[in-house]
């Protein structure tokens, strides 16, 4: 009796404890010893907490009773206490202990005193969202170059933007997310106040120290750093750039290891004299930290010659000088509004141009509807200037003067004619605005001529500003030609274009958002992207990066359209040219990581000539894609070894419109075909539906002929797993395939195989725009394969869609390695495998382009089958003999032949076949 | 005391000009010239509005504007007491009340003053 009493008493402690944990307030001591990951963990699993937090990603572990597993690192003085809380611990260090919590766990721990923190951690060679694999970076991150890591350590990613949410997990060290990368922030906008001060030789905002950032993030905040971005866009361009995998594994940045400085210059709208200055402090702290450094700039103006004469970009390219200084800089994004005119003025004739603008509702206040004409041109020729608004006010202006117009009520004019103080060219500025919020711009024609030619004039005009309200004024006969902005048009520095990479995703509300759905963007320029050259006829852009589609780390204070949010709230998708430049910032980060002396002129000779180009960007260089798409994995490699790598991606797609659903089977193929030898190092697959956990089994084979799309043979490498709960749906989805160690011969057919175990497991596959021709797709039904669109297989004729990665790298794989050492001879190697049933592969080597033949014969000298009879050109080969006769019959049991000859020189090997 | 108060009266105005009190006193032909469309058009109004100028206002109260000076001698503004922010070859950058634009524009050693141009963040 008195024992069952002390069990029930037990029971209802036991009960009562827990229950009070629950649904009790948890103190802010304690919720502060929680990685904020963890955080939102316990909102959602307990909302008794009170705690107002987003949903976080969803756990791709549970225990045996289902309940969600987090890996944690627990920072504590002493571990027994935890483990008297019955928490496993896997591995037990002197300051922390390893373990697999459960949210129930958590509540138990943080209110321990032996616990100091309970960290995430930092997750390694993770699922990579779009941008990164895309251009190759996660191979320079996972060590494809002489298995170095490169992400950009000992190298500042400089960003002039808008600010940056400093307490974003993206941006801290992921060891310890109580220390920032962040070593410094300047903020232009502050006045100081208190003991806050200017940076050194400035005397307007306040910089905020490393150590003051860190003594935000210590668990006890100071209160002191008020720095803000509220318009998210400095926090999403230095995620690209510099964002680490401390939050999520799917966003991280291009140099996740670098160091951070931003200059905040404005919220929405930035001074050129405050970006300048932003430069000197650039040089300041690089020399005082002893660090080289990438300077972003993801804004810009149509404003001026496009000449690269501005201020900016001569302060821009002087600073690119010396060496360890690179700048990038957002092309900008006017290449899809026919802002630019041009065309030549006889001698003693006139040209007018007509300015449309709408019927609008004004803005409340003053200046803020303007549209603005500027017009140049080199020489000494004159012209007069005669502006002339819908309502007939006009205003003259000869050479030489500027001025105003009258009041009227169709807004504010002011109209200059003058040589250019900027580069002693002629300028025709024509500036309409609300001067008087009660007298914006007349809607109507308004027309600007030119007249009285001293002389044959070649011009050049931008309408540099056009809003007027929520609406656009045109000017007639526009183009997108040289729309690329300023500072862009500066000589060294990078202008970089963007190109798209994602159309599809999945908010955190769920479901799947796209851009326009009538059309598909991917892998073409992005319309907005702007188009050179500049004025003077110099090469712009200079090369195009991801643009759109990208995610990136989201400020906590700004508010995007929420079908623009992904999941947890903390990272956000974003468009422009100021998205592709800190593609190129945190690509010159991880440069100058490797080489802090590195010059800029040389970092833009690795990046431009090492680019990929397909049948989207045409030949190169153009005015549209610069030299091509951002190559990271290349361009480095080459700088790195001195040696040319290839990298592909190989894009097998049937057309958007598909979805192909495999149900009920769960084992497909495609057969891919390398264009050169190498390794294959990753795979994309985009998605429509996910249905359980999966893993994803993927393979590589050989390819058996036979059939339409042939089918998989044998099986090479190993087998790379990867659970569903790590794809997203809508994007395409990377998978690391380095570690199936499967090199490729060119030239040559190969299987990749994908399956899941679990019947009630499913995955739909999605197409692409970058169709090819069908019968590359298998689908495997009760053990055998079938060809899809093949009758027997049951199916139409659907393709399954998929791209692969195959990279050519010395070092990375054995085919590129024995490529290189390749001596200048004629070689046949030994098949592999010998003896061998049923297949066989022989590899070889030709020096030289010529015709190529391969046979194979029995021991009595009769010829079995030919395996190759063609032109080939000099390479390392490979082909598959299946054991076949010419008329697919079965080779028998024993001693075969095979024979390589090119005209000149015949090398014969032997081998066994048994059956 | 009269003839005092007369004297006083018109040798002020003279007084008034050369030491640029007022906002619209005229600039030498050669100083006006060096300065852009936009700063001219400041210097006769007396004030300028945030959407076309990089307008700060310092602790004291008075009103600085952002403009670009070019120059291969920057030491000369500083001897001029002018704050001197960034020195890119012959590209300065300086915050500047009316009264220093007016004085930097007449320094011989500048050669012209920009403002600072207004650029907007390139996302979409």
């Amino acid at each position: 009796m008195l024992r069952r009493s002390f069990y029930s008493i037990f029971l209802f402690f036991t009960i009562f404890c827990l229950t009070g944990l629950a649904s009790g307030p948890l103190s802010s001591e304690a919720l502060q010893k929680l990685h904020p990951y963890f955080q939102k963990v316990l909102a959602h699993a307990y909302s008794s907490l009170n705690l107002n937090l987003p949903q976080p990603e969803a756990s791709i572990l549970a225990n045996s009773a289902g309940q969600p597993l987090y890996p944690a690192i627990i920072y504590l003085q002493d571990s027994r206490e935890v483990r008297e809380q019955g928490v496993h611990l896997n591995s037990v260090y002197d300051n922390f202990v390893t373990a697999q919590l459960t949210p129930a766990q958590m509540l138990k721990l943080v209110p321990l005193k032996s616990v100091r923190y309970i960290d995430r951690g930092t997750r390694n060679r993770p699922v990579l969202n779009v941008s990164v694999p895309q251009t190759g970076a996660y191979l320079v991150h996972n060590g494809a170059i002489n298995g170095v890591a490169y992400e950009g350590e000992s190298a500042i990613v400089f960003v002039y933007d808008s600010g940056i949410d400093w307490k974003h997990l993206a941006f801290r060290d992921p060891g310890d997310t109580t220390k920032s990368r962040i070593l410094a922030i300047w903020d232009q906008t502050l006045t100081p106040q208190g003991s806050e001060h200017s940076p050194t030789g400035f005397n307007y905002g306040v910089e905020y120290t490393q150590a003051e950032i860190n003594n935000e993030l210590d668990g006890t905040p100071a209160n002191f750093v008020r720095t803000e971005d509220i318009e998210g866009h400095g926090t999403h361009v230095t995620g690209i750039a510099a964002g680490n995998a401390a939050y999520s594994e799917l966003y991280i940045g291009v140099a996740p290891k670098a160091d951070i400085i931003m200059v905040k210059g404005g919220d929405a709208s930035f001074s050129e004299a405050q970006a300048i200055d932003g430069l000197t402090y650039a040089q300041n702290k690089s020399t005082e930290f002893g660090e080289p450094v990438a300077v972003n700039w993801s804004f810009g103006s149509q404003v001026g010659p496009h000449d690269g004469t501005l201020p900016y970009e001569i302060a821009a390219n002087q600073f690119s000088q010396q060496p360890g200084r690179v700048v990038s800089i957002a092309a900008g994004n006017e290449g899809a509004d026919n802002i630019h005119v041009s065309g030549s003025i006889a001698s003693g004739s006139s040209v007018v141009f007509q300015m449309d603008v709408p019927g609008y509702t004004p803005s409340s206040s003053a200046n803020n509807d303007e549209f603005l004409l500027d017009i140049w041109y080199n020489g000494t020729e004159t012209v007069t200037a005669t502006v002339k608004s819908p309502n007939n006010i006009s205003l003259e202006m000869g050479p030489g003067n500027s001025g105003t117009g009258p009041n009227s009520s169709d807004g504010t004019i002011d109209l200059a004619n003058v040589t250019s103080t900027i580069n002693g060219q002629k300028n025709i500025f024509l500036d309409v605005y609300d001067a008087n919020a009660s007298t914006p711009p007349a809607s109507g024609t308004w027309t600007l001529t030119l007249s009285g030619a001293s002389g044959t004039i070649a011009y050049d005009g931008w309408l540099g500003l056009n809003t007027v309200g929520n609406a656009t004024v045109t000017v007639a006969g526009g183009n997108n030609n040289k729309t690329v902005g300023m500072p862009a048009t500066a000589q060294q520095p990078v202008a970089v274009g963007s190109y798209v990479t994602k159309w599809y995703w999945s908010p955190y509300s769920g479901g799947v958002v796209t851009y326009d759905p009538s059309t598909y963007g991917i892998d073409a320029i992005s319309n907005f992207s702007s188009i050179g050259p500049t004025r003077d006829n110099r090469q712009k852009p200079d090369i195009a990066a991801p643009g759109q589609g990208i995610a990136a780390p989201k400020s906590n204070l700004s508010s995007p359209n929420p079908s623009f949010v992904l999941a947890g709230q903390e990272y956000v998708i974003e468009q422009g040219t100021s998205m592709a430049a800190p593609h190129i910032t945190g690509t010159a980060a991880l440069f100058l990581g490797n080489n802090p002396s590195l010059t800029s002129a040389d970092f833009k000779t690795a990046i431009t000539g090492n680019t990929d180009t397909d049948l989207f960007t045409g030949t190169v260089p153009n005015y549209v894609w610069g030299y091509g798409k951002l190559d990271v994995f290349k361009s480095l490699y080459k700088t790195v070894t001195g040696s040319q790598s290839q990298r592909t991606i190989l894009a097998y797609e049937k057309n958007l419109s598909q979805s192909f659903n495999p149900a009920p089977s769960r084992l497909l193929a495609l057969r891919f075909t390398p264009t050169f030898s190498g390794r294959v190092t990753g795979m994309f697959l985009r998605l429509g539906q996910i249905t359980g956990s999966g893993p994803l089994h993927c393979a590589v084979y050989t390819n058996t002929s036979g059939s339409l799309a042939g089918i998989p043979g044998t099986m090479l490498g190993k087998t790379v797993d990867v659970p569903f709960e790590r794809f997203i749906l809508g994007s395409y989805n990377y998978i690391d395939l380095m570690g199936a160690e499967v090199d490729v011969m060119g030239g040559t057919d190969y299987q990749l195989v994908v399956s899941w175990d679990n019947a009630s497991d499913n995955l739909i596959f999605m197409g692409g725009n970058q169709s090819v021709s069908e019968h590359r797709s298998s689908i495997n039904k009760s053990g055998t394969w079938y060809n899809l669109g093949d009758p027997a297989s049951g199916t139409t004729a659907l393709d399954l869609s998929l791209r692969i990665e195959v990279t050519d790298a010395a070092g990375l794989n054995a085919i590129a390695s024995s490529v290189v050492q390749k001596a200048e001879t004629f070689e046949l190697f030994q098949n592999f495998p010998n003896p061998f049933n049923p297949a066989t592969k022989i590899r070889y080597w030709v020096p030289e382009h010529g015709k190529i033949t391969l046979t194979v014969f029995d021991i009595l000298g009769k010829k079995v089958k030919t395996l190759v009879n063609r032109e080939q050109p000099a390479g390392e080969y490979e082909v598959n003999w299946d054991g076949t006769d010419e008329r697919q019959n079965k080779a028998s049991t024993g001693v075969y032949f095979y024979r390589l000859g090119n005209g000149q020189q015949i090398v014969t090997r032997k081998m066994l076949l048994i059956r | 005391m009269r003839w005092s108060l007369l004297a006083l009266f018109f040798f002020s105005i003279p007084a008034l000009l050369m030491t640029d009190c007022s906002p619209k006193s005229r600039l030498t032909p050669e100083a006006k010239a060096k300065l852009d469309p936009s700063l001219q058009k400041l210097l006769m109004t007396g004030k300028g509005d945030p959407n076309h100028y990089g307008i700060n206002t310092l602790p004291d109260g008075s009103r600085v504007y952002s403009v670009i000076i070019r120059t291969n001698d920057p030491e000369a503004l500083r001897k001029a007491g002018i704050k001197v922010g960034s020195v890119f070859g012959d590209v300065v950058t300086a915050r500047l009340t009316i009264k220093e634009l007016r004085k930097v524009a007449e320094m011989p050693a500048v050669r012209s003053i920009e403002n600072s141009t207004k650029n907007y963040p390139s996302n979409q």
